[in-house]
C-alpha cells in the first residue's frame, strides 16, 4: 500500500481527499501546514506528496525547494486553486501541477502516473 | 590719622616688590575660576598690575596719594567691579597690615573706611548701570514690538486679500470663474473705471483677455487678443514690469480698440509672473488723468502676485490630480491582480470541497459520510456568501441606517455570535463601560460586521486562548466615544503595520483580506475613526472611535 502525505491548510478539503484517496486504495497522512510536513517527509518519507500552494507560513513553493533538498526523488504534485502559479519556474521541479476541482479524477489520474513512473 | 596715611602712603611706596609677591601668593591660594569671575574675566595678575598703576605706580607724591584716595572717596575710580576691588582691597590690607605692625588700629580704620565707600560707590554704580540698561532694554523692547505691531498689521492687510482670493478659488474649481470674480472685486473695491485681466498664449504670442468688468464690459468683443509686445498691456507682458501711463491719451503705446476708450485718460498695467515667466497681465483704467500712484501699483503687485499664486496652483492641482488617477488606476490594477489570485483561492477552495463531497455522496450515501458531508458543505457555502457580501461591501458600499444604539448590549450580542463554542479554547472575555454611556447612532448591521471582524482577528491571534478584554470610555473633552478592544495575541509585527489596512492584505491563507479595510470604511463612514495599537509583548488594541452623540448636538 502506497502512502501519501497530503499537505493543505483547508481543512474540509483536505478531510474530503484523505476520505477519497483512501477510497482508492492509499495510507493517507494529513499536515495542514508546510513546516509539519517537512517534518514528517524527515521522519517518515511517503511514496508522495500532495502538497498546497498557499498556506500560512511558509508556502508551497518555498517548501517544494526544502523537501527535494531533503529527498529529490520524493514524487510531489502541487495541488492548488490558482492557475498562475504554474509560471512561476519555481514550481517546474514538481512531479505534477493540478489546479484543485471537485472533480478529484485530474488529481487521481496525475496520483496513479507518478506512482507508476509515467510522468504527467 | 595724618601719621597713619603717611606711614601707608610710604609703605606702598617703599614695599611696592614686597606687596606685589605677597599678592600673588594669595591669588595662588584663590580658586582661579573663582578670580576671573570677580575679574570680569580678566587674569588675576593683570588686575593687580592695573591696581598698582593706580595706587603704587602713579603715586610720585604725597599730593598724588591724597588725589588718587579723594578719587576712590568720590567714587570717580571704577576700573575694577566692586567685588573684585573689594576683595583686592582686602588682601591688600592684609598684607599691609603686616607692615605697619605699630599702628595696626589707624591703618585698619582707614582701610575700612575706604572699603565701605568704594563698596558703596559700586553698588550704587551697578544698580544705576542696571536701571540704566534695563530702560534701555524695556525702550528697544517697546520699539521692536510696534515694529512688530507694524509688520503683523501689514501682514493681516495682505492675508485678507490673499483670503478673499484663496476662497475664491477655492469656492470654485472653474479657473474662468475664479477670474471673473477676481477682476469684479478690484474693480468694485477700488473703484477703478475699468478692470481687464489678460492670459498670454504661448504658442501664437498673443495675450488674451480672460476677464473684465467696469465701464467697458459690453465693448471688448469675447475673446479680445492683442499681440505681445503692442500697446500698453503688450509692453508690460513683453518687459515683465508695470506701466503707470497717467497721461495715456498722449502715450505712443496705446492702442484704442474702440472709440469709447477715447474717455480713459489714465491707464495702469500689472504683470502677473512667477519667478520665471509672465503669465498675463492686470490692466486697470481711470477717466482721470493723473488717476494713478504708487499705492496703486503697489496694491496691485500684491494682487497680481497672488493672481500668479492661484494660477501656478491651479496648475499644480491639475497635475497632482492627474497624477493621483495614474496612481490610483495603476493600484487597482495591482488590486485587481492580487484580487483574482485571492479570489479564485477563496471560491475554488470551497467550490472543490462542496463538490468533491457531494460526488463521494452520490457514490456512497453512507449515514456517517451523509453526516460530515452535509456540515462541511453548509459551512463551505457560508464561507462563500461571506466572500461575496465581503466583495460587495468594500466595491459599493451600503448606505447607512443610523439608529441609536446601546454600545455594550450590541458589543456582548456579537461577542456570543462570534465567540460561540469559543469557550473552550480558553478565552476569557470581560467588557468594561460607563455608566452613563449615552446611545450612540450607528447602523446595527454594519457596525455589527465591523465587530465581528475585529473579534475574529482577535480570536485567531489566540489560537491557544488568551484574554478579550472590551472597554468602551467616555473621555473627559474629546468628541468621540472609544471602544478598545484588546487581545493577548502576539501582536502585529512591525514590518506589516503600514499594510494591515490595505486591501487584499492578509497574514492568512483563507478570507478575502478585506475584513479590516471594510472594517475601517464602515466606521470612516459613521464619522469615526478606526485604528490599532501593538506591541510584541502584549497582544493588539483595536480602537475605534465614534462621534460622541452629546457633543454632536453643540455642532
Amino acid at each position: 500500500m502506497k502512502n501519501i502525505l497530503i499537505a493543505d491548510d483547508d481543512q474540509n478539503l483536505a478531510l474530503l481527499y484523505e476520505q477519497e484517496l483512501t477510497d482508492e486504495g492509499y495510507r493517507v497522512d494529513v499536515v495542514h501546514d508546510a513546516q509539519t510536513a517537512i517534518e514528517r517527509i524527515k521522519e517518515n518519507p511517503p511514496d508522495l506528496l500532495i502538497l498546497d500552494i498557499r498556506m500560512p507560513g511558509m508556502d508551497g513553493i518555498e517548501a517544494l525547494n526544502h523537501i527535494l533538498g531533503i529527498n529529490n526523488q520524493l514524487p510531489v504534485i502541487l495541488n492548488t486553486a490558482y492557475s498562475n502559479h504554474k509560471d512561476n519556474y519555481l514550481t517546474w521541479s514538481a512531479n505534477a501541477y493540478v489546479v484543485k476541482s471537485s472533480d478529484l479524477s485530474k488529481l487521481k489520474t496525475a496520483i496513479n502516473d507518478v506512482l507508476t513512473g509515467e510522468r504527467s | 590719622m595724618k601719621n597713619t596715611e603717611q606711614n601707608l602712603y610710604h609703605v606702598l611706596t617703599t614695599q611696592r616688590a614686597s606687596l606685589l609677591s605677597e599678592w600673588q601668593r594669595l591669588v595662588r591660594h584663590t580658586s582661579v575660576l573663582q578670580l576671573r569671575e570677580d575679574f570680569d574675566g580678566r587674569a588675576p595678575d593683570d588686575v593687580l598690575e592695573e591696581f598698582f598703576d593706580l595706587i603704587v605706580t602713579q603715586i610720585t607724591t604725597k599730593q598724588e596719594y591724597h588725589l588718587l584716595r579723594q578719587r576712590i572717596f568720590s567714587g570717580e575710580i571704577n576700573a575694577f567691579s566692586p567685588d573684585a576691588a573689594c576683595r583686592l582691597l582686602i588682601a591688600l590690607k592684609k598684607t599691609v597690615l603686616k607692615h605697619l605692625k605699630n599702628s595696626t588700629h589707624n591703618a585698619e580704620a582707614i582701610f575700612d573706611e575706604i572699603l565701605l565707600r568704594i563698596s558703596a560707590y559700586y553698588h550704587e554704580m551697578r544698580y544705576r548701570n542696571l536701571a540704566q540698561s534695563q530702560s534701555q532694554n524695556l525702550r528697544q523692547r517697546n520699539i521692536e514690538i510696534a515694529r512688530l505691531l507694524a509688520v503683523e498689521k501689514q501682514r493681516a492687510a495682505h492675508l485678507t486679500t490673499n483670503n478673499r482670493i484663496a476662497q475664491m478659488a477655492l469656492s470654485t474649481l472653474d479657473p474662468d470663474e475664479i477670474f471673473r470674480r477676481i477682476v469684479h472685486e478690484v474693480q468694485q473695491s477700488f473703484n477703478y473705471q475699468h478692470v481687464s485681466l489678460y492670459f498670454v498664449e504661448t504658442h501664437s504670442n498673443q495675450m488674451i483677455m480672460k476677464a473684465r468688468a467696469g465701464v467697458y464690459e459690453k465693448h471688448f468683443p469675447e475673446g479680445y487678443r492683442q499681440n505681445v509686445g503692442e500697446g500698453i498691456v503688450g509692453h508690460v507682458v513683453a518687459s515683465g514690469n508695470p506701466i503707470m501711463a497717467n497721461d495715456v491719451g498722449n502715450d505712443p503705446r496705446r492702442i484704442i480698440a474702440f472709440p469709447q476708450e477715447k474717455n480713459t485718460r489714465a491707464e495702469l498695467c500689472v504683470p502677473i509672473k512667477t519667478a520665471d515667466r509672465v503669465l498675463g497681465a492686470l490692466d486697470v483704467l481711470s477717466r482721470k488723468k493723473n488717476g494713478f500712484n504708487w499705492t496703486d501699483v503697489q496694491s496691485l503687485t500684491v494682487l497680481t502676485d497672488q493672481l500668479a499664486w492661484v494660477i501656478h496652483n491651479a496648475h499644480l492641482f491639475q497635475e497632482t490630480r492627474e497624477l493621483q488617477d495614474e496612481l490610483v488606476q495603476s493600484e487597482r490594477l495591482s488590486v485587481i491582480g492580487e484580487m483574482s489570485a485571492r479570489i479564485a483561492h477563496e471560491i475554488r477552495n470551497p467550490l472543490a470541497t462542496i463538490g468533491g463531497f457531494a460526488r463521494s455522496l452520490q457514490r456512497a450515501p453512507t449515514p456517517d459520510r451523509i453526516d460530515t458531508a452535509s456540515r462541511i458543505i453548509s459551512c463551505e457555502v457560508t464561507r462563500l456568501e461571506e466572500l461575496l457580501t465581503d466583495i460587495l461591501n468594500y466595491t459599493r458600499p451600503r448606505e447607512l441606517e443610523l439608529e441609536p444604539v446601546n454600545l455594550p448590549d450590541l458589543i456582548t450580542d456579537v461577542y456570543h455570535q462570534v465567540g460561540e463554542g469559543l469557550e473552550d479554547r480558553g478565552i476569557a472575555y470581560r467588557q468594561n463601560a460607563p455608566s452613563d454611556l449615552p446611545e450612540t447612532p450607528v447602523d446595527p448591521a454594519q457596525f455589527k460586521q465591523v465587530l465581528i471582524n475585529v473579534f475574529k482577528n482577535a480570536f485567531q491571534a489566540m489560537p491557544n486562548g488568551g484574554k478579550l478584554h472590551v472597554h468602551i470610555r467616555k473621555k473627559e473633552n474629546q468628541p468621540h466615544i472609544e471602544i478598545e478592544i484588546r487581545d493577548t495575541g502576539p501582536g502585529i509585527p512591525a514590518e506589516i503595520q503600514d499594510e494591515i489596512f490595505k486591501p487584499y492584505f492578509t497574514t492568512k491563507t483563507t478570507g478575502t483580506g478585506l475584513g479590516l479595510v471594510i472594517s475601517k470604511q464602515i466606521v470612516e463612514r459613521h464619522g469615526g475613526t478606526l485604528s490599532f495599537a501593538s506591541h510584541s509583548d502584549s497582544g493588539t488594541s483595536i480602537f475605534i472611535h465614534l462621534p460622541d452623540p452629546s457633543s454632536r448636538k453643540t455642532l
